[in-house]
C-alpha cells in the first residue's frame, strides 16, 4: 500500500511539470506584447520597470530557459503580480480560495446526503413512479444551464420573497471572523460567534443549492446506475435466501458495494465544483477563485488567469490521487489487486 | 429501458399501475431516444427556417417597444433594446448550435488522430501522446478554456477554438483503447499478413471499425458542448454583442430579471437540447447494456 502511494506521488511530478509547461505555453501564445500583457500599459511606459520585469522572467533568454525561470519562480511561490488587483497572485489566491472551498464543500455534502439515498431508492424501485420522478429531476439537473437557474433563484428568493440574504459571504453589517481556516462558518464557530456562523450559512444556502442541482443530479444518476449493477448479483440472492429482510439486504450488502464507485464520482464532482463554481460565484458575488478567474479573463489579467488555472489544476490532480488512495483503502478487492501488481 | 426477466430481481416493489405504464412506455423501441431526437429535429428546423418564421430581424431595434412581455406579436417578448427575443433565440441557434458541433468536431478530429497514432505506434509515441493527454485532462475544462479564450481575445471563433483545445483528450483515450483492442483482431492480423502497409491497415481496416463507437460518443457529447459553449458566451468570452448567442443573451437578461422573458427564453433551447442529447445517450447506454442500463455518466 505504501509502495503504491509513493509510486503515485512520484508519477505526479511529471504531470505537474507538464501542467506548468501548458500554462507557460498559453502565456507565450498571447498575440500581444507579453510585457504589456503582464504589467499593464502604464507600467510599460517606464523603461526601468520593463527592464526589471524582463530580468525577473528572463524574457531576453531562449524559450527553454524562460520556462526554467518560470518553474523556479513557481517553486518560490511566485506566480507573478495581478494586473487587476496589483497584488501577488499567490496572495490573491490565498484570500479567494477558502471562499470557493467553503462553497464547494457545502455543495458536495448537501449533494451526497441527498443523492445517495435517492439513488438507492430509485434503483430498488426501478421502473416505478419514484424512479421515474428521480430520473426526470436528475436529468434536468445535469442538463440545466446553471447560470439561468442562478439568476432565476436570486430574483425569486432575494428580490421578491426576501428569503435569501444579500449576495456575498456575510451581511455588510457583520465583520468576518478572525481568519484561521478561511471558512467563515468554521472560523465563526471557533471564535464562539454562532450568530455570524448562522449568517454565513444562510449566505451559502442559495449558491450551493444552485450548484447542487448539477452535482446532486450527477451523483444520484451514478448511485442509481451503480446500485442497478449490484442488485442482480448472486451474493445478494444468497443473503436473501437466508431470510434476510429487504431493508437489511440493501442497507448491509447492496448499498456498501454500490457506493464505492460513487466515491470516485464524488471526488471528480468536487474538483469540477471548484472550477464550476465560476458561474455561480459571478452571479452571487461570491468572492472565490471563480469570480477571481472571471475578472482576470475579462480584464486580460494573464498572470492571474494562468495562476488560477495552474493552482486549481494542481488541486484537481491531487484530489484525484487522494480518491484513488481512499478507493484502495476501502475496497479490499482493489487493495488485493495492488498487492498482486506490486 | 428494455426490461429483460433477469433485470427484475425480487427486490423490486410489486408492480403498480404507474409502473406498468412506465414499463410499457419504456418497452417501446427507445421511446426516450425518440423524444430526444424529436426535440433536436424541432430545434434544428426552427433554427434553419429562422428567416421564414421570425417576423423581426435579430438585430432590429425598436426602442419604443422595449421590454414588452410575450404577446401575439412578440412571442417571447422584447429585450432592453426592443429586439424580438423569439427572433434572437432562433438566430442565436445559428451561432450556438454550429459552434457546439464545431467544438465536438474539432475535438473529435484532434483526439481521434492522436489516439489512433498512440494506439497504433505504441512505445515512445504512445507514451508521449498519452502523458500529454493526461496533463490536459488534469486541468478543469472551463478554466483552461477560459484562459485560452482570454489569451486569444474574446470572440465566437476563439471560443470555439478554446473549447476544442480542451475537448479532445477523452476522444484520444477512447480511440487509443479501441485501436489497441482491434489491433489483435484476426482480420487486422490477416490484412497485415496479406501485405498491406501499416498506414493503410490503420486507416482502411482499423479506423472504420473504431469509428462507429467514437461517432456515437461524439453525437452524445454535443449536448454537453452546447451547455459549456453557452457558459462561455454567458461569461462574455464567446460571441460578442450584438451577435445573438444563447449564453450571451441570458447575460443580457441578467440585469432585468423582473422582465423574466429576456433571460428565460434563450436558456430554454440550451436546457431542452442538453436534455435531448442526454436522453439519447441514456438509451444508447441502455441498449448496449440491457442487463443494467444507465451505467456511467
Amino acid at each position: 500500500m505504501i509502495r503504491y502511494i509513493v509510486r503515485r506521488l512520484l508519477l505526479l511530478i511529471p504531470v505537474l511539470l507538464g501542467m506548468t509547461l501548458i500554462t507557460f505555453s498559453v502565456t507565450k501564445a498571447i498575440p500581444v506584447n507579453p510585457v504589456i500583457a503582464s504589467i499593464s500599459q502604464t507600467a510599460a511606459d517606464h523603461p526601468e520597470i520593463v527592464a526589471a520585469y524582463r530580468k525577473e522572467w528572463g524574457l531576453d533568454k531562449p524559450f527553454l530557459v524562460q520556462y526554467l525561470i518560470y518553474v523556479r519562480n513557481l517553486l518560490h511561490g511566485n506566480l507573478g503580480v495581478s494586473i487587476y488587483t496589483h497584488r501577488p497572485v499567490v496572495d490573491d489566491l490565498r484570500t479567494y480560495l477558502p471562499a470557493t472551498i467553503e462553497l464547494a464543500t457545502t455543495t458536495i455534502i448537501f449533494s451526497v446526503v441527498v443523492s445517495v439515498p435517492l439513488g438507492i431508492l430509485a434503483a430498488t424501485r426501478r421502473g416505478g413512479a419514484i424512479d421515474l420522478i428521480v430520473r426526470i429531476l436528475t436529468l434536468m439537473g445535469v442538463a440545466m444551464p446553471i447560470f439561468w437557474l442562478a439568476l432565476l433563484l436570486l430574483d425569486v428568493f432575494y428580490l421578491h420573497l426576501g428569503w435569501a440574504p444579500d449576495p456575498g459571504r456575510l451581511s455588510y453589517s457583520l465583520t468576518p471572523p478572525p481568519t484561521l481556516t478561511g471558512l467563515y462558518v468554521v472560523d465563526a464557530l471557533i471564535a464562539g460567534e454562532p450568530g455570524i456562523a448562522w449568517n454565513a450559512l444562510c449566505h451559502l444556502a442559495l449558491p450551493s443549492l444552485v450548484l447542487a442541482t448539477w452535482s446532486a443530479g450527477l451523483l444520484t444518476r451514478m448511485t442509481r446506475a451503480s446500485m442497478l449493477t449490484v442488485l442482480p448479483q448472486d451474493f445478494l440472492r444468497n443473503v436473501r435466501s437466508k431470510g434476510a429482510s429487504n431493508f437489511y439486504v440493501i442497507r448491509k450488502h447492496a448499498a456498501p458495494n454500490a457506493t464505492i464507485p460513487v466515491i470516485t464520482v464524488v471526488g471528480l464532482a468536487y474538483g469540477d465544483l471548484l472550477s464550476g463554481a465560476l458561474v455561480v460565484e459571478t452571479i452571487f458575488g461570491w468572492p472565490g477563485i471563480g469570480l477571481y478567474a472571471y475578472n482576470a479573463a475579462i480584464h486580460a489579467d494573464f498572470p492571474a488567469m494562468t495562476g488560477v488555472t495552474l493552482v486549481v489544476g494542481f488541486i484537481y490532480t491531487l484530489l484525484n490521487l487522494v480518491i484513488d488512495i481512499i478507493y484502495a483503502l476501502i475496497d479490499p478487492r482493489v487493495r488485493a489487486s495492488l498487492t498482486v501488481a506490486a | 429501458m428494455t426490461a429483460t426477466p433477469t433485470a427484475a430481481p425480487p427486490l423490486l416493489a410489486p408492480p403498480s399501475r404507474l409502473r406498468r405504464l412506465t414499463a410499457a412506455v419504456g418497452g417501446l423501441p427507445n421511446a426516450e431516444a425518440l423524444v430526444g431526437i424529436a426535440v433536436i429535429v424541432v430545434w434544428v428546423v426552427l433554427i434553419a427556417a429562422a428567416p421564414l418564421i421570425a417576423r423581426f430581424g435579430p438585430l432590429t431595434q425598436h426602442i419604443a417597444s422595449r421590454l414588452q412581455p410575450p404577446s401575439a406579436v412578440h412571442w417571447f417578448g422584447t429585450d432592453q433594446l426592443g429586439r424580438d427575443v423569439f427572433a434572437r433565440v432562433l438566430y442565436g441557434g445559428r451561432e450556438s448550435l454550429p459552434g457546439a458541433v464545431a467544438v465536438v468536431a474539432l475535438g473529435f478530429l484532434a483526439g481521434v488522430s492522436l489516439g489512433a497514432l498512440a494506439g497504433y505506434c505504441r512505445g515512445f509515441v504512445d507514451e508521449v501522446v498519452m502523458r500529454f493527454t493526461d496533463i490536459v485532462l488534469a486541468f478543469p475544462l472551463i478554466l483552461l478554456a477560459m484562459a485560452v479564450a482570454a489569451a486569444l481575445g474574446p470572440s465566437l471563433t476563439h471560443g470555439i477554438l478554446a473549447l476544442a483545445a480542451v475537448w479532445w483528450p477523452s476522444y484520444a483515450r477512447v480511440c487509443r483503447g479501441l485501436v489497441l483492442e482491434l489491433n489483435n483482431k484476426e482480420y487486422v492480423v490477416a490484412s497485415r499478413a496479406s501485405g498491406r502497409r501499416s498506414a493503410s491497415v490503420l486507416v482502411k481496416v482499423i479506423l472504420p471499425n473504431a469509428l462507429p463507437a467514437l461517432l456515437v460518443m461524439a453525437a452524445i457529447d454535443i449536448g454537453r458542448a452546447i451547455l459549456i459553449f453557452s457558459i462561455l458566451g454567458f461569461l462574455g468570452l464567446g460571441a460578442q454583442p450584438p451577435q445573438p448567442e444563447w449564453g450571451a443573451m441570458v447575460a443580457t437578461g441578467a440585469t432585468v430579471m423582473g422582465d423574466w422573458w429576456v433571460a428565460t427564453f434563450p436558456a430554454m433551447p440550451v436546457l431542452t437540447l442538453a436534455l435531448a442529447f442526454n436522453l439519447i445517450g441514456d438509451s444508447i447506454r441502455d441498449a448496449l447494456d440491457p442487463w443494467v442500463g444507465g451505467r456511467g455518466r
